[in-house]
């Protein structure tokens, strides 16, 4: 369970804070590449994110219930020789990519909380065309959720159940729940037949 | 009268030859990132989204044709905003109360007075600013404006709340937007009250003017901070 401060709670429940995204770009062969849409460099969990707001764009993602594959394209723009030449000699494929959301405080540099906004890998790399000796890289990532979609031989039964426990008969019932009656307290009883209305005994109801 | 096109860049903004910008009308107003919902206990939500930038206008009086295609030039050498300029509003190349430069102002603690300051301390809010190395009696009003060095890049402030330097020649002065997060005096931050400057990218579908030979009327142009 999340513990917030008296105070954090306290400025979000004020509902004037400010909102940051961090971007944790983790490429094979270098250091991780943090970067946080702000001015400056802050540090958070051991990583130092370097500020570079409109250098850095992210693509909108949706949250899902069904572990289908969601995307998630990052754009970098304005790189010089010099990162592209850090770019390329790093490995990217399959990477850790990770998206956080900031909550920072609007009267004090404080981070009030962060949450998680996409966990990947990062899949492809695109560059795009040199401008003035400048170019952009578009990084194309797909969540972690396409690993829960896999099927095996698994069964919500009984008998599946038994196979990892002998004793454990949590799903004894899972197959014929609707029908299967279930008696209560100590001593089952038929309850009492009810006295017929005058209708019912005039239709033989 | 011609102007005075700089060349290198970032672009120094153009100047008559008395020095004086060519323009008579600015605004620099505060283009916010924020983002705002009322819910249900009537409590307006406002979340900030992105620092604040500096929204600049710039206009000319009215002036003729030959005098406009040198500012016009001067604007395609930005070439779209490709290019920043050093953007400062013309009304505040030195503070309010020293209109006519800082001649014949020293130092509290020795030497002549150009206008630069050393940041000492910032206040936990970040909405105060500690300087020094002014005149004793420095004094600045409401709408001054600040700048100094912020990393690779430059940030600008507006004072808030007047202010006299004290006998050393020390002033605490109340800025907004606020510092940046990460903002540290050190290493030493000199900070400036002639021509505060922050970088700017114009707005190339904003410049209006005279360019026809035989015109006569005003160019205008705005511009957005780029740190």
């Amino acid at each position: 369970m999340r513990t917030l401060s008296s105070d954090t709670i306290a400025i979000l429940r004020s509902k004037r804070f400010k909102l940051r995204t961090l971007l944790n770009l983790m490429p094979d062969g270098v250091d991780p590449l943090c970067l946080w849409d702000d001015r400056g460099r802050i540090s958070y969990g051991g990583d130092v994110y370097i500020g570079k707001p409109g250098r850095f764009t992210l693509s909108p993602i949706s949250s899902s219930a069904d572990f289908s594959i969601r995307n998630m394209d990052v754009t970098l723009s304005g790189l010089d020789q010099q990162a592209v030449a850090m770019v390329e000699s790093a490995e990217w494929h399959q990477r850790p990519i990770l998206r956080q959301r900031a909550a920072i405080a609007v009267d004090r540099p404080q981070i009030l909380l962060v949450e998680e906004e996409f966990a990947g890998f990062m899949d492809q790399i695109e560059w795009g065309e040199v401008i003035d000796d400048k170019t952009s890289l578009i990084i194309h990532c797909e969540s972690t959720a396409r690993e829960y979609a896999r099927k095996g031989s698994r069964t919500a039964s009984d008998a599946d159940q038994r196979q990892r426990d002998p004793e454990d008969a949590i799903l004894s019932y899972q197959a014929s729940a609707v029908s299967q009656t279930i008696d209560w307290g100590p001593n089952p009883q038929k309850p009492p037949q009810q006295q017929k209305s005058w209708l019912q005994k005039v239709f033989g109801l | 009268m011609s102007l005075i096109i700089p060349q290198g860049f970032p672009l120094e903004m153009p100047t008559r030859s008395d020095g004086v910008l060519p323009f008579n009308q600015a605004t620099f107003k505060p283009l916010y990132g924020i983002t705002k919902a009322p819910n249900r206990g009537s409590k307006q939500q406002v979340v900030e989204l992105a620092p604040q930038l500096w929204q600049m206008r710039f206009s000319t009086p009215n002036i003729y044709y030959d005098e406009a295609i040198e500012l016009q030039t001067w604007l395609e050498m930005l070439q779209g905003g490709l290019r920043l300029f050093k953007a400062y509003h013309p009304h505040l190349t030195y503070p309010l109360n020293y209109r006519h430069g800082f001649a014949g102002l020293s130092r509290a603690g020795g030497g002549s007075f150009d206008g630069t300051c050393s940041v000492t301390d910032f206040g936990e809010a970040l909405d105060t600013l500690m300087i020094g190395g002014l005149p004793a009696g420095f004094s600045l009003r409401l709408g001054d404006m600040i700048s100094m060095p912020f990393e690779d890049s430059r940030i600008l402030h507006r004072i808030t709340a007047p202010v006299v330097a004290d006998v050393a020649g020390n002033a605490t002065l109340s800025i907004v937007p606020p510092l940046p997060i990460s903002f540290a005096v050190s290493p030493e931050v000199t900070a400036t009250f002639y021509k505060p400057w922050c970088y700017a990218t114009v707005d190339a579908d904003s410049i209006d003017g005279p360019f026809q030979e035989g015109q006569f009327g005003s160019v205008s142009f705005s511009a957005v901070e780029s740190f």
